[in-house]
């Protein structure tokens, strides 16, 4: 079964870069020529290679925030926030408490990663014990803390001088450092490979984990087992939230070593692609949280070199999820795909580029 | 038993299937060389147990599946049934086990509905449908009220309702998929009056049903099917009820009562004056009633008359509104599930697949449910120990003769084993109060009598058992008390042993003893 689901991501992510070649191909573009500058974008040297793995960093945390709530039956849509609340909660722990490293941005990043969770578990208590209405609150607070993050900025953290809405640098011990000051490839990726480790660890080994899971497959199940089902939905959110605060804060305090109003393309937004694209399953969100930060750093690539504008990245994103998401598509097209294997023998050239 | 050749009555057949073969995924052969005569002017019964491949013939039947090879020959025509509405042209119907009306409309544009009765202008002709209707209806001396709310009717009168749908379409061949499963006897009797004077009109009727005593009450003949075979077709008067068991289950089952055993004198559930509110069906009201250890209590009942309020308050999945309970003394009115469970109590959930199973989940995973969190399974907050879930998986499914492995797929066994799963996972506990609904609901036989012996072991270990069921038979045969409730009252206490149907059958519909 598992292996069904994991041949029908690839398949999808197949299918879907031969519709994105042929949207590029309504549009008068050539798509091989744009899936090599995606390959070139990635591959093409290894300061390229190394700005893909940062991208993938923050993708990494908010996948595995999305994968969490999601094997716990628990839709949490209110990551874009979490990340915000958790990238400012960092910067702010950064620019006041004066810590030398490592120690400084430890406890940025828990700092992040607590007030992150309690975004995510303060929705959950607005929700109360009906739990259907989870899903429109959280996604409620991605708004507020859009609105809210800002007024802190500007309120209290306004760089004088400065014309965006940002905070100053923070403080020398609390900077996430880079591995090489020419590329943005930071210590992020220690936090990124802990945190999967552990919530593999923690879903697939601990008691607590497999309760989560079970929930997240029939909550009714577990309820009648004498699971508290509402406490539970509650800590879930809690991990969630946190996760996807750190994808904030690793992008604050390594990147930008600042908070910028704006900093999140919606990251939190990906990571439910992500964690979607991954069958929820922590280590495939290392692999497309991969793929999706490669998208990325080929969106900028891409515009320069094949003149597709940055947008066409997103309706890539769009069909994988489309099709990951609809196995009955997914269906139909396993027949099509049956017959045009008999007729063709080899499905093509695309496959390689997604490999 | 004689087998009756499929061409030695062409003459007044009907409906023929010749060699129908139905596969699904190429590997489970559902039906397999179905030959099979309906008769004009019969009722034919179709038994077989669940899974038997009743269902997979009748869809066939009704044009919702085609066959992989095989014919079906209409009037000595073979015909090919693309879709319902193909087999409805073709003067074929079907009465569904769960009825296919639509609540808030009336009878009358429930049965019209797709063959209106219109004027040019399209505006319906309300006056002239009702009349159509009820003068269809009188001629096959059936009653409905063509304005009446379909809401407001009984399970009963919905089958009725229902039936003249299929008169309306022309039905001349009507197939009832378990009609009697929500029935009281005396609406299963009214039912059966009902199809004797179809019969008499020159209808064909195929009767599919899993019980014995309905064939026996109204077949002119029957057909077993077992794994997707024909195994005989005989008649009432040829076939004794024993030898038709055998038939459908290919051994013999031991029915009759269970062995009677002693009762403890200690009382381990009380309940007093509890109300339950509902949601959906009706509200528990002021019951009072107390279970010893060793005892099975039955609860009877048609369904939505306050069962599954009244488990769930037990449970401690909905809160009660008035009253207490009480386990071996204790009061747990205000526990939450968990901690009724750890005093004792465990659950058998009337939806099997929706609250007892995680179907997604592998056996071993759902043998785990309770006790995740427990040594020797947890070996600490940080760890399961996996093995020895298996492990324990594993002499779950020898001990309860499970035909699957712990690694299998709960939602692709069949539904004998998943409830077994159920059973083992809530009996092996040691619980001192076991609260089973619809325990064999659903449930083949032969699992359906080991569910049953597993139950009263664990009575006769001195377990009270709460036994709620819709299987009078099942309530009458493994009982000490049966307890009647309806609209979540309790029309009063019966011994098992004295009972008659009759009795039973009346305080189900309301009447106080």
């Amino acid at each position: 079964m598992k292996k069904t689901r994991i041949r029908l991501s690839l398949f999808s992510l197949v299918l879907a870069l031969v519709l994105f070649g042929l949207t590029i191909r309504f549009t008068g573009r050539e798509p091989f020529g744009v899936y090599w500058s995606i390959l070139v974008g990635s591959f093409g040297s290894i300061k390229s290679f190394l700005n893909v793995l940062a991208y993938t960093l923050p993708l990494i945390m908010t996948g595995l925030g999305a994968a969490v709530a999601f094997q716990s039956g628990v839709f949490n849509i209110g990551g874009e926030g979490q990340v915000l609340v958790g990238g400012l909660a960092s910067v702010i722990v950064g620019l006041t408490v004066p810590l030398p490293a490592p120690w400084g941005y430890l406890l940025a990043l828990l700092a992040g990663f607590l007030a992150g969770a309690g975004w995510a578990v303060l929705p959950t208590l607005f929700a109360g014990r009906n739990l259907a209405s989870l899903s429109v609150a959280t996604i409620m607070m991605n708004s507020i803390a859009s609105l809210l993050t800002e007024y802190i900025v500007k309120t209290f953290f306004q760089r004088p001088g400065a014309s965006n809405t940002e905070t100053m640098v923070v403080n020398e011990g609390s900077i996430l450092p880079r591995f090489f000051p020419s590329t943005q490839f930071n210590y992020g990726i220690f936090v990124a490979l802990i945190c999967v480790a552990a919530v593999t660890w923690m879903l697939y080994k601990t008691p607590f984990g497999f309760s989560l899971r079970a929930m997240g497959e029939n909550a009714r199940a577990m309820q009648q087992a004498g699971l508290p089902i509402y406490r539970r939905t509650l800590v879930a959110m809690f991990i969630s939230g946190g996760l996807f605060a750190l994808g904030g804060s690793i992008q604050c305090l390594a990147v930008y070593k600042r908070f910028v109003m704006g900093f999140s393309p919606g990251y939190g937004w990906d990571g439910i692609t992500v964690a979607t694209l991954a069958m929820n399953s922590p280590v495939g969100v290392l692999l497309s949280a991969f793929l999706f930060g490669m998208l990325r750093s080929a969106s900028i690539s891409m515009s320069l070199t094949s003149q597709v504008t940055t947008e066409m990245i997103s309706v890539l994103q769009g069909l994988i999820v489309m099709l990951v998401a609809s196995p009955d598509v997914w269906n139909v097209l396993d027949h099509l795909l049956q017959w045009l294997k008999l007729r063709i023998g080899h499905p093509g050239k695309t496959k390689g580029a997604a490999e | 038993m004689t087998q009756c050749s499929q061409f030695c009555d062409e003459a007044s057949a009907v409906l023929q299937c010749i060699d129908l073969c139905k596969c699904y995924g190429g590997v489970v052969q559902a039906n397999d060389h179905i030959n099979f005569t309906l008769r004009h002017g019969e009722v034919h019964a179709f038994l077989g147990e669940n899974g038997a491949g009743k269902s997979t013939l009748m869809k066939m039947l009704y044009g919702i599946e085609q066959p992989d090879q095989g014919q079906i020959i209409l009037a000595g025509k073979p015909v090919t049934l693309k879709s319902p509405a193909d087999a409805i042209a073709h003067g074929i119907g079907m009465v569904h086990q769960e009825l296919m009306l639509i609540p808030h409309l009336t009878v009358s544009e429930n049965i019209m509905l797709g063959q209106e009765i219109k004027t040019w202008s399209g505006r319906l002709k309300r006056q002239e449908a009702n009349r159509q209707i009820q003068e269809l209806a009188a001629s096959f001396g059936l009653d409905v009220d063509p304005e009446a709310l379909v809401d407001k009717l009984t399970i009963g009168q919905r089958q009725r309702v229902e039936i003249v749908k299929l008169l309306y379409r022309k039905a001349d061949i009507l197939i009832f998929d378990e009609p009697t499963a929500l029935l009281t006897p005396q609406e299963s009797d009214a039912l059966f009056d009902v199809l004797r004077q179809l019969r008499n009109l020159g209808k064909s009727i195929v009767f599919i049903t899993h019980k014995l005593r309905e064939v026996y009450q109204i077949a002119d003949r029957m057909t077993v099917i077992r794994h997707g075979h024909i195994v005989g077709t005989t008649t009432p008067a040829e076939t004794q009820m024993g030898e038709l068991t055998q038939m459908m289950v290919g051994k013999s089952i031991s029915a009759g009562r269970r062995q009677p055993h002693p009762i403890g004198s200690e009382t381990v559930l009380q309940v007093e004056n509890l109300s339950v509110p509902a949601h959906g069906g009706a509200p528990v009201k002021d019951v009072t009633f107390s279970i010893r250890a060793g005892e099975v209590l039955g609860v009877a009942g048609i369904e939505g008359n306050g069962q599954t309020p009244l488990a769930q308050a037990l449970m401690g999945l909905c809160q009660p509104s008035r009253g207490s309970i009480y386990l071996c003394e204790k009061d747990i009115t205000r526990y939450s599930t968990k901690q009724i469970r750890d005093a004792g109590m465990g659950s058998i959930p009337d939806d099997r697949q929706g609250m007892g199973l995680i179907l997604g989940m592998r056996l071993f995973e759902n043998t785990l449910l309770n006790t995740y969190d427990e040594k020797p399974f947890a070996r600490s907050a940080l760890l399961e120990d996996w093995n020895a879930v298996r492990q324990d998986a594993r002499k779950k499914i020898s001990d309860y003769s499970i035909a699957a492995t712990e690694e299998s797929v709960v939602g692709t066994l069949s539904g004998g084993n998943q409830q077994k799963i159920v059973v083992a996972r809530e009996l092996v506990r040691g619980c001192r109060l076991l609260v089973a609904a619809q325990p064999t609901r659903g449930v083949d036989i032969a699992s359906a009598d080991y569910i049953q012996r597993r139950i009263l072991d664990a009575a006769s270990q001195g377990c009270a058992v709460l036994l709620i069921s819709s299987d009078l038979d099942e309530l009458i045969k493994i009982s000490d008390r049966i307890m009647v409730l309806f609209r979540g009252e309790i029309m009063g206490f019966v011994d098992a042993d004295a009972t008659d149907r009759e009795a039973l059958g009346r305080m189900m519909l309301g009447e106080h003893v």
